[in-house]
């Protein structure tokens, strides 16, 4: 290559060059990214605004679900004892059973009973109305009936055989029990 | 008032992040477009990585407290935006045919003398050459075609001093003249 084509060359390149990087944006570039940022900014914006929405409508409805379950395990009036809302009558009826509650009239505080727990259990039965013998009276039968119009009529008569009769039953008992000693006696000679 | 502070090379937040911002694309934003050209050779394609190098800073608009030189550290952007782009776009390559065609456009053109305008022709095959350069060469030469930036600016955007800039340029002009030459004695006389 000769050096006048050299420096032509070089000449068409640096022109070729220039044009290469001469490129120009459509008109209102500066406008349209002004746009999108804006969009954009809005949108981020919008986006933070749902998400503290959702996070405090979550909060919220949390405290809802932990105060029903709370409510749920503690009624109203649930600080006052178990005993205090039985009535007081019931309760000194039933002092004497197996459920009484010896707290009765004393304010106790009341822990948080999971269902299905025999603690549970044990409350709801004592919320249950007390019968005031245990167990229930029956009615009585014609024998007894009859037993007892003897009795009312004739008491001293009634205490005598009544004596008599355990008397007797105290022989048969001593006479049963010498027996059974006997039989071991002479199993074990044997 | 941001504008002020941004024409003096320095990012300010007195007037306010978004003002800052705003300044800067009024600024900045026709060369963030030239630079993203000048890789990825597409109109659309340059408009989409201008909107997403800002779309960047809005994002990190907290780091434009700490920045010196608002011009270089945006070009960086935009350099880095447009490669990533450019590595799904495919590479230009001519045919025989086209190639022959652009090299005897060139001819007339270097034989004329005259300032001519850059035609597709000739574009596509000056495009298709500096493709092939070295990645070194090629990016400095390429960040040379952007008028608005100095050479110790490219410096800045590629991470080297000035004089390895110049150098590049240099070394990428001779490979594309020899190449041109070859082309030309190749193509260039008529059959």
């Amino acid at each position: 290559m000769e050096l006048r084509d050299n420096d032509r060359l070089d000449h068409w390149l640096d022109g070729a060059l220039r044009q290469y990087g001469s490129a120009e944006p459509r008109a209102g570039l500066e406008r349209r990214i002004l746009t999108n940022l804006a969009t954009d900014r809005r949108r981020v914006a919008l986006r933070w605004r749902w998400g503290l929405a959702l996070v405090s409508t979550a909060a919220t409805g949390g405290i809802v679900v932990l105060w029903m379950v709370s409510f749920l395990h503690h009624p109203r009036g649930a600080n006052k004892s178990i005993a205090a809302q039985i009535p007081i009558e019931n309760s000194i009826a039933s002092h004497t059973g197996p459920q009484s509650l010896s707290t009765v009239g004393v304010e106790a505080p009341v822990k948080a009973v999971h269902p299905h727990t025999r603690e549970h259990k044990r409350i709801e039965q004592a919320r249950e109305p007390r019968l005031e013998k245990f167990p229930a009276p029956r009615p009585l039968s014609e024998q007894e009936e009859l037993l007892m119009q003897f009795v009312r009529h004739s008491p001293q008569e009634a205490v005598l055989v009544a004596q008599m009769q355990a008397k007797r039953q105290k022989e048969l008992d001593r006479l049963i029990a010498d027996q059974v000693s006997e039989s071991e006696r002479d199993q074990q000679e044997r | 008032m941001a504008e002020a502070v941004i024409a003096n090379g320095v990012i300010s937040l007195a007037g306010g992040r978004e003002d800052v911002l705003e300044a800067a694309v009024r600024e900045h934003a026709r060369l963030i477009y030239r630079i993203a050209y000048s890789i990825l050779r597409n109109h659309h394609d340059a408009e989409d990585a201008t909107q997403e190098t800002f779309m960047r800073v809005l994002r990190y608009r907290r780091r434009l407290e700490g920045v010196q030189d608002a011009k270089t550290w945006l070009a960086r952007i935009a350099w880095r935006v447009a490669i990533e782009r450019g590595k799904k776009s495919p590479e230009i390559s001519l045919s025989e045919a086209e190639t022959a065609r652009a090299v005897m456009k060139l001819r007339s053109q270097l034989a004329s003398a005259e300032d001519s305008l850059l035609g597709e022709e000739t574009g596509a095959l000056l495009e298709s050459l500096i493709a092939t350069l070295p990645e070194p060469l090629r990016d400095a030469l390429r960040l040379s075609t952007v008028d608005e930036l100095a050479p110790s600016e490219i410096a800045d955007v590629l991470g080297t001093s000035e004089s390895s800039v110049r150098s590049r340029i240099f070394r990428a002009r001779q490979i594309l003249k020899e190449k041109l030459a070859a082309l030309e004695g190749k193509y260039g006389t008529p059959r």
